[in-house]
């Protein structure tokens, strides 16, 4: 039987949501070797800083999931993705992308960067995490780069290969990828997840708009 | 207090604030030098820490610090609420500064009838 339909929230995380955040990392991260822990005060930074993004359960108010977008160097890496697993399937990873994706292109345009080279969009997936993946591949990431972090380089709750590294992948945001994002925000997303669960985005109704605009905006972007 | 100094700066802060929020209200989002000027300038004039300009706008801090130093630029399309809101705070500063100004003013000119009755 198909599971009831439910309410969903996705939104910027306060400060003062930062605690909460953290708890839902570390929980997750106790239990998954594919996600590179963040410290507390890493967490409590980026939600200081506005870039962390969480999505929560109107019924309950309980965090269901989270993921940042931090400028690191010259690049801008999303990570941290995870979604509580009651919420899995749902759509839910996807949209938290998209939203954080959305609000990078639009704030900062790291592709018109008047720094050189351009800055690219990443994500670093572990080798053998495969939801993830398959959200950003289906959000026009494509791969760049294989990373391999010495063993003892990376934190011990990540999953190592039989030499002991920490292996995964670089991907980047494409055009298509924006062209795709664009098409979602300005058509498709009509508040209603594919199967059937209910999603705002809390970002108030003016900038949504703006949003959306600075997305039509973007499309003839490239990243190269 | 040096009555002259207190004019000199009030009227330097009207200026700088009346051309602040004219800016803001007239400025192209188009133009992306005019963005970075107009940001600066309500820094300065308005005194924003660029935490505070963040927390208005729901962005990072150092997103702002990167639009100052020119690195990155947010979307035309999302710079008329900046543009707005810069221009909203300018004038709600000059309606906190004009009774200031009325009151020096009066303040003179009340001297001055002291000065002229001795």
């Amino acid at each position: 039987m198909a599971a009831k339909p439910e309410s969903f929230r996705i939104a910027a995380v306060d400060s003062s949501a930062a605690a909460n955040a953290f708890d839902f990392h570390r929980a997750i991260t106790a239990s998954d070797p594919h996600v590179w822990p963040r410290s507390e005060a890493q967490i409590k930074a980026y939600a200081d800083d506005q870039c962390l993004f969480g999505a929560w359960r109107d019924s309950s108010g309980e965090l269901v999931g989270i993921v940042y977008v931090v400028p690191i160097d010259d690049q801008w890496e999303v990570g941290g993705l995870s979604v509580d697993p009651s919420c899995q399937g749902k759509g839910i990873g996807s949209a938290l992308v998209k939203f954080a994706l959305a609000h990078t292109m639009a704030w900062s345009q790291p592709w018109k960067s008047k720094r050189r080279p351009k800055q690219q969009v990443v994500a670093h997936i572990h080798k053998e995490n495969a939801a993830p993946r398959k959200i950003f591949s289906g959000l026009g990431f494509i791969h760049s780069k294989t990373v391999t972090i010495p063993g003892d380089k990376a934190p011990p709750s990540m999953k190592r290969d039989q030499s002991g590294n920490v292996c995964g992948d670089e991907l980047r945001f494409t055009r298509d990828g924006l062209i795709n994002l664009s098409r979602w925000f300005n058509e498709e997303f009509k508040g209603v997840l594919s199967r059937g669960d209910e999603l705002e985005f809390d970002l108030g109704k003016d900038t949504l708009d703006n949003l959306r605009a600075a997305l039509r905006g973007s499309e003839g972007d490239s990243p190269d | 207090m040096s009555a002259k100094l207190f004019d000199e700066a009030a009227a330097l802060r009207k200026k700088a604030l009346t051309e602040l929020r004219d800016m803001a209200v007239s400025a192209s989002v188009e133009d992306d030098a005019m963005f970075v000027e107009v940001l600066k300038l309500a820094r300065l004039v308005l005194e924003l820490s660029d935490g505070r300009i963040a927390d208005e706008l729901l962005v990072s801090r150092p997103t702002v610090n990167r639009w100052l130093n020119g690195q990155n630029d947010p979307h035309p399309a999302m710079r008329k609420p900046v543009f707005t809101w810069i221009a909203r705070e300018a004038a709600s500063r000059l309606r906190t500064l004009e009774p200031m100004l009325r009151a020096s003013q009066a303040d003179h000119s009340s001297r001055r009838q002291m000065v002229a009755g001795t």
